[in-house]
């Protein structure tokens, strides 16, 4: 993994950034999540080497611990947040013992918050990371070429960015994106259809433009959910996780293998911390009804209403940004959304 | 003639124990091994015990255990039967067929329950009393088999389970849909589980990775790992257990050096953890670390005894002063062992000499292969030969 991305790399300081495409990396939808495969995936999060995917804010886990003995910061690798942005990078970076550090707050320590399982070809996170620009989200998907393109698509991006960086730093004039004002376009009309700048940036991600966050954000891993998740993140790490287009699963024996059931919702709610937002959309009502069935039974659950995500900057992203959200929007399919807020269990109140 | 092992011993608080071999379960006393009942319909008449109405088709049992007071005893079968037994009249209590096979067996605290964990993964919780509420639902889901099950002794009480893929999940019950931990750090299937009340706050689990570790459960931190190999490598250095021949456990890999715990008991007479590791004609006694005369202060486990029995062991239960172990192979089937002045422990030549009397299994023509549990526990990518795997299973069905 590290080392088809480390070649990507390569190739992008050789003949400048290169996107992949997505024909070479197509790959059939299903599979089978009971079989076991050789995944690699941390015995406990503490020792997940988050450095792979996201550079500009780890440590490689082995320079970790002498780092934090010689006490330099290596500033210079984290990426610039534009003026006028308030949202700061976080300004730790850690490896293992990372409580160990200093003055450090283990909450000001770089960790991820969103998590996008079954990310597919990695639409939202392109379209979710200038919106949350210090905000670390990864992508999960269980299909080996699916992540080798998305881990592509973020070198290739971030390739871009700081290539953008080195031209404005030359004072050649390099424009940043204004992504809220798009945004709150789109939120003031959801039924239209994107216009083609804006689909041309989620679907690509930006190339020739500078972004908040420049792509350092995100990140795309291979993993089975639905048995490692607590390998990778510790309880109440996650603050929102999006679970977009799944597999329908439509035979019946086939239904533990859904995304979404009632005893997996257990481990979601355990990974996620209180007033995190779990979205779930489909544009198969059958698979829906059986999300929103399973989703509102379950007690650490509840759903948001409507107008309340009006004002969440998330939910375009959700509903237009993927692949399969287009290609449904472009079939005149109907989308279905249901978002749920992660509450305190009830039974403790009793 | 060979007999078929006992697989499977389990004892109550009443000082009964049940041991079961393919469908028959015999129940002795623990400290003399008198029989008190059993399924052998014969046998029972000619000793005037109770007899015990056998399984449903007579299908090999795969699990069983008491409720905490001893009142009933619950097993479950390879055809999916799970039956309730009332131990004091040996009346089925509740019978049922489950949809999955199950692979655990737990009563909950109030002995109102007991919980079915399957090879699917989920764990069923099922009313005893079938008149009251015949409903059954599931309250967890591993996305693995289910190993085992098992509760903290603490109020309100944790529930406990273990599966396959390297973890114990650590659940509030009966609301099991709210994880309070994962204990994470086994690198193979965790086989068993077991809190013991005296250090309620930690549990001990034993697994294929060749060690045993104590978690808290309040958090799921890990706070001492057991090394088998360190205990137990001088078995293999002098021979006592062969990697080729494996003493007649059935096992591929049998030619490497390994350590699979089959079970982890908590031994409340012992104030210690009782564990039988595969191949290997031993029981370890764990004993939780007490400060101060009481085991509420500094938790951690003591230096762990190496009590060497007469065969590699299938199974182990505790009893108020020792334990007693049943055999892969003979000539006994089981021995019953007490604690002695040194703080070792010895032969109970007399309850096992009871329990030679009292158990009678079938006899078989060969020798009976008990099947090593890294044949399922293993992923398979690692089992199969190089080159056999397909390079993930993305390409499914």
């Amino acid at each position: 993994m590290a080392g088809e991305a480390s070649t990507a790399a390569k190739d992008a300081v050789q003949d400048g950034p290169k996107l992949p495409q997505k024909r070479y990396f197509r790959q059939r939808a299903h599979v089978n999540i009971f079989n076991d495969m050789p995944l690699e995936y941390p015995v406990r999060p503490s020792e997940e080497d988050w450095s792979k995917l996201y550079p500009a804010y780890f440590r490689p886990i082995e320079d970790a611990d002498e780092a934090q003995q010689s006490g330099t910061a290596d500033d210079a690798k984290r990426p610039m947040s534009p003026s006028g942005t308030t949202e700061q990078i976080p300004l730790a970076k850690r490896g293992p013992g990372a409580s160990s550090i200093g003055e450090l707050n283990p909450d000001q320590l770089a960790k991820v918050e969103f998590a996008d399982i079954g990310c597919g070809y990695g639409g939202l996170l392109v379209a979710l990371s200038p919106l949350y620009p210090s905000t670390l989200m990864v992508g999960m998907e269980i299909r080996s070429k699916v992540v080798d393109y998305l881990q592509r698509r973020v070198v290739a991006l971030r390739g871009f960015q700081s290539d953008l960086l080195k031209r404005k730093e030359a004072g050649e004039p390099v424009e940043w994106v204004d992504i809220r004002s798009k945004l709150k376009q789109e939120i003031d009309d959801l039924s239209k259809p994107l216009d083609p700048n804006t689909e041309e940036l989620h679907d690509n991600g930006e190339t020739e433009r500078l972004v908040p966050g420049h792509y350092e954000n995100i990140a795309a891993m291979r993993i089975n959910c639905q048995k490692y998740l607590p390998n990778f993140f510790t309880k109440g790490q996650l603050s929102k996780i999006f679970v977009l287009f799944a597999d329908p699963h439509f035979k019946r024996r086939k239904h533990k293998a859904r995304i979404i059931s009632a005893t997996m919702l257990a481990e979601y709610a355990y990974v996620m911390r209180t007033g995190g937002i779990f979205y779930m959309i489909t544009d198969v009502k059958d698979l829906f009804d059986w999300n929103v069935k399973h989703l509102d039974a379950f007690p650490l659950f509840e759903r948001i209403p409507e107008e309340e995500l009006e004002n969440d900057p998330a939910v375009p992203c959700v509903i237009n940004s993927t692949e399969e959200g287009k290609k449904v929007a472009r079939n005149k399919g109907n989308k279905y959304l249901a978002c749920y807020r992660r509450i305190d269990d009830p039974a403790d109140q009793n | 003639m060979p007999r078929h092992p006992v697989t499977l011993v389990e004892s109550s608080a009443q000082g009964a124990v049940a041991f079961i071999s393919e469908a028959t379960i015999t129940v002795t006393d623990a400290l003399t091994g008198k029989l008190l009942a059993t399924t052998q319909e014969a046998q029972a008449s000619s000793a005037g015990v109770q007899h015990i109405p056998s399984v449903p088709s007579a299908s090999t049992i795969r699990a069983a255990a008491f409720s905490p007071t001893g009142r009933y005893l619950a097993v479950c079968t390879n055809d999916k039967a799970l039956v309730v037994y009332d131990t004091a009249t040996w009346t089925v209590q509740r019978q049922l067929v489950s949809d999955k096979r199950t692979n655990a067996l737990a009563f909950d605290p109030q002995e109102t329950h007991v919980l079915a964990g399957d090879k699917f993964g989920d764990c069923t919780r099922i009313s005893i009393c079938s008149d009251e509420d015949p409903s059954s639902e599931v309250i967890l889901g591993h996305v693995s088999i289910l190993c085992a099950l098992a509760f903290t002794p603490t109020t309100p009480p944790l529930l406990l389970s273990c599966d396959r893929d390297e973890k114990l999940r650590i659940s509030h019950y009966p609301n099991a849909y709210n994880i309070q931990a994962f204990g994470l750090g086994h690198t193979e299937f965790v086989t068993s589980v077991a809190a013991l009340k005296c250090a309620p706050q930690v549990c001990l689990t034993g697994s294929g990775d060749g060690t045993m570790r104590l978690w808290n459960t309040e958090d799921g931190t890990l706070l001492q790992t057991v090394d088998l190999a360190a205990l137990l490598q001088g078995y293999y250095r002098d021979g006592r257990v062969k990697c080729a021949e494996a003493n007649s456990f059935e096992d591929r890999n049998a030619k490497d050096e390994r350590y699979g715990v089959l079970r982890v008991s908590a031994a409340e007479g012992l104030r210690a953890y009782i564990a039988v590791v595969e191949r290997f004609p031993v029981v370890l006694v764990l004993p939780i670390m007490e400060d101060g005369g009481s085991c509420s202060g500094k938790r951690g486990l003591g230096q762990p005894l190496v009590v060497d029995v007469e065969r590699p062991p299938t199974d182990v239960a505790p009893t108020a002063a020792g334990f007693i172990v049943a055999y892969a192979a003979g000539p006994r089937l089981a021995d019953a062992y007490v604690g002695d002045a040194q703080g070792g422990f010895v032969r109970d030549a007399e309850a096992s000499e009871g329990i030679a009397q009292s158990v009678r299994t079938r006899e078989s023509a060969e020798e009976v292969i008990v099947p090593s549990i890294f044949v399922w526990g293993n992923k398979m990518y690692i089992e199969r030969p190089a080159g056999e795997n397909n390079g993930g299973g993305d390409d499914e069905e």
